[in-house]
């Protein structure tokens, strides 16, 4: 696949994302990635009043990056990695900010699918006011109709797939539009390796 | 089997003039109808390549329902196979009979909804309030209609006839009962956060989810649900049972289909690319820390399968998408209340008289449709729902389901205006008779059949002469000028 049609399937799940009302970040390599949290977490996290705890799970091919101690530099109070043997419920219902990978994400829809498994919890996607994503550079696909595709391709469907388009939002009352309903009011995407020719 | 749906027991006439009378509600439903079709064409026009899908997603539909008893065997063993268990429920009451003995086995107290027609159609809440427990809906808008004690008015704004000072209302008693802290104002969004604020705290004890299912694919056991409030997200993984109870004509054969049609209810019904929350279920959870241990689907009937086979088979590919709701110049000033049962709109007038075999809803092809052709052109699914419409007309008249009067009176019209003879004789007579309803010159009341329709509307008089009474009497002379 040529780098050429992934950075323009950036750009339109960027502009279709934003458009949804969620937030974009992309780092060209892993060292800006530091400062793209801190300044997400400005954005997202600050302002609001929040205490900053976070709880959180990361692709297992970047598991080793500093993640706890960019999140700290960036804002972070209390920090809790998924624990499939803990009660991550309760947990995760008294966090303030979700940060989970994603398994690729599309662009005509801008949607991040995120696929639920041992070390991959969804509740910080739905409980936290704030959710931020981190997803592989390399992982856009054009269409969710593809990355739907490409799952079945890979054989077993995880017990539950996400597809996210955006923060959630309502129009229930009179038709004003409304975000932050049940799930996360602030939602912002963090493309890494960009620059990895992905 | 013929299927059983709620039934409003006020005649539709008190039903129209309430729709009329309530302009909270027609303001909003015009606004919002307004906004989602605007965004409609706008996607579409977008991403000229979403209708290939779409037409794909026709054929995906319409096979299925072709398919269906292989496809309900493979789905049934499918989900088996990933840890859950299947049900088949023939009737309203069988479903929630299923559903009350799964909250049995399981020692279920409390139980949180996500929004789902076929549960209202089904009247399931009413069935597990009156085996002890205790339901919330947790979308916002059936959480207000829920504390009002009222029904959806739109499939996808089911509040939309309330307006915020009634809801902050509804919110300060509601906050009484629940200790908490009442709404401060009636902004909209002052309000959400309340309901996300009180809900929380029954996501969290909750014992039982309940949703509805957008599409389930037999291929692999998938159950598909659409949200923007992200509510189904949380009633499919905090509490420890769920359930989903789904219509058996949701069902695709493949992924792929699955992959064809997944936008189209967002695209057609909001004018969104995809809900922002969209949950594909699979299995219950196995080996990870959050989810259900146990994982229900019930597939219900009702009155469904009745239909394939007959002409009005394509009923069945309907995806609840609200895309007719929001075109129907009927629904847009009547609203969802006035069709007296679950399902408003076109799909409504076809789909409540089908399911019930006319038990409820006959009278809705009569007098809810203007044979404006909107729907035909909304529907993505290519339903043909003004021709339904009209066999389902026919299908009245043949069983004797019109007053007599009424199918009197038409007989006569339909004979006398047959013939060109029996039309101008019906003019001479109007002519004759018409000076006893005139107002300064217009035609404004009427005897008989004709009479409603002059309520709104008045018309020109027949005139003196008509062109082809003058024409008569003047060809005759062109005809010797000529000849001369």
């Amino acid at each position: 696949m040529s780098v050429d049609l992934k950075s323009l399937w950036r750009e339109t799940f960027r502009a279709r994302w934003e458009a949804a009302g969620g937030h974009y970040y992309q780092a060209a390599d892993r060292e800006a990635l530091g400062s793209l949290l801190a300044q997400a977490w400005g954005e997202l996290v600050t302002g609001q009043t929040l205490s900053g705890r976070v709880v959180y799970w990361v692709p297992p091919a970047v598991e080793d990056w500093p993640w706890e101690t960019w999140l700290h530099r960036a804002g972070a109070q209390d920090l809790f990695k998924w624990d499939a043997t803990a009660d991550m419920r309760s947990r995760a219902a008294a966090c303030d900010v979700g940060l989970t990978g994603a398994l690729w994400f599309a662009a005509e829809t801008g949607t991040v699918a995120i696929a639920q498994g041992p070390t991959m919890g969804l509740l910080p996607t739905v409980l936290p006011p704030v959710h931020l994503i981190v997803v592989d550079a390399a992982s856009v696909v054009p269409t969710v109709q593809e990355g739907l595709k490409q799952l079945q391709a890979q054989g077993s469907l995880p017990p539950m797939l996400k597809l996210i388009s955006g923060p959630s939002m309502t129009a229930d009352i009179e038709g004003t539009l409304v975000v932050g309903v049940h799930g996360p009011g602030k939602v912002g995407v963090i493309v890494y390796g960009v620059g990895d020719g992905g | 089997m013929i299927g059983n749906l709620p039934s409003d027991p006020h005649p539709w006439s008190e039903r129209r003039e309430a729709g009329l009378a309530n302009t909270t509600m027609r303001q909003t439903l015009g606004l919002v109808t307004r906004r989602f079709s605007v965004g409609k064409r706008r996607v579409f026009a977008e991403d000229p390549e979403q209708e290939a899908a779409r037409r794909l997603g026709v054929e995906a539909k319409r096979q299925a329902i072709a398919n269906l008893d292989s496809l309900l065997d493979q789905f049934a063993s499918k989900v088996r196979s990933n840890g859950g268990t299947a049900l088949m429920a023939g009737t309203a009451h069988e479903a929630v009979e299923a559903v009350r003995s799964i909250a049995a086995t399981h020692q279920v107290k409390v139980v949180v909804k996500s929004k789902s027609m076929l549960t209202e159609e089904i009247q399931l809440n009413r069935g597990l309030e009156a085996a002890g427990l205790t339901v919330l809906e947790t979308d916002l808008g059936e959480y207000i209609i829920q504390r009002a004690h009222e029904t959806p008015s739109h499939i996808l704004a089911p509040a939309a006839h309330k307006n915020r000072q009634q809801i902050r209302e509804l919110f300060e008693d509601d906050a009484k009962t629940a200790g908490l802290a009442p709404p401060v104002s009636d902004a909209a969004s002052t309000l959400t956060q309340y309901a996300r604020e009180r809900l929380r705290r029954e996501f969290l004890q909750a014992d039982m989810g309940v949703t509805g299912g957008n599409f389930g694919v037999a291929e692999t056991g998938t159950v598909v649900l659409v949200t923007n409030e992200g509510n189904a997200d949380l009633v499919t993984t905090l509490p420890r049972v769920l359930v989903t109870v789904m219509g058996v004509e949701k069902l695709v054969a493949r992924w792929e289909d699955l992959t064809l049609l997944i936008q189209q209810p967002a695209m057609n019904g909001i004018g969104q690319r995809l809900s922002a929350y969209t949950t594909l279920i699979s299995g219950p959870a196995a080996s990870v820390a959050e989810g259900p241990a146990a994982w229900y689907v019930v597939l219900v009937d009702n009155g469904r399968q009745r239909l394939r086979h007959t002409v009005y088979e394509d009923v069945l590919s309907c995806i609840r998408c609200g895309a007719c709701l929001n075109v129907c110049p009927v629904f847009r000033q009547v609203g969802g209340h006035a069709y007296g049962s679950v399902y408003s709109g076109p799909i409504g007038v076809v789909e409540t008289p089908l399911l019930t075999n006319f038990g409820v809803g006959a009278e809705l092809p009569s007098v809810a449709c203007t044979m404006c052709h909107a729907c035909k052109e909304a529907c993505p699914m290519e339903i043909d729902l003004p021709g339904h419409i009209i066999r389902l007309r026919q299908e009245k008249v043949r069983r004797h389901l019109n007053a007599a009067s009424l199918t009197a009176s038409y007989h006569w019209w339909s004979r006398i205006w047959a013939t060109p003879r029996g039309y101008r004789w019906s003019l001479r007579w109007a002519r004759r008779l018409q000076g006893l309803y005139q107002r300064q010159g217009r035609l404004v009341r009427a005897p008989g059949i004709a009479r409603g329709w002059f309520q709104t509307r008045d018309m020109p008089p027949v005139a003196q002469e008509t062109f082809i009474e003058w024409w008569q009497r003047h060809r005759g002379g062109l005809d010797r000028e000529r000849r001369s």
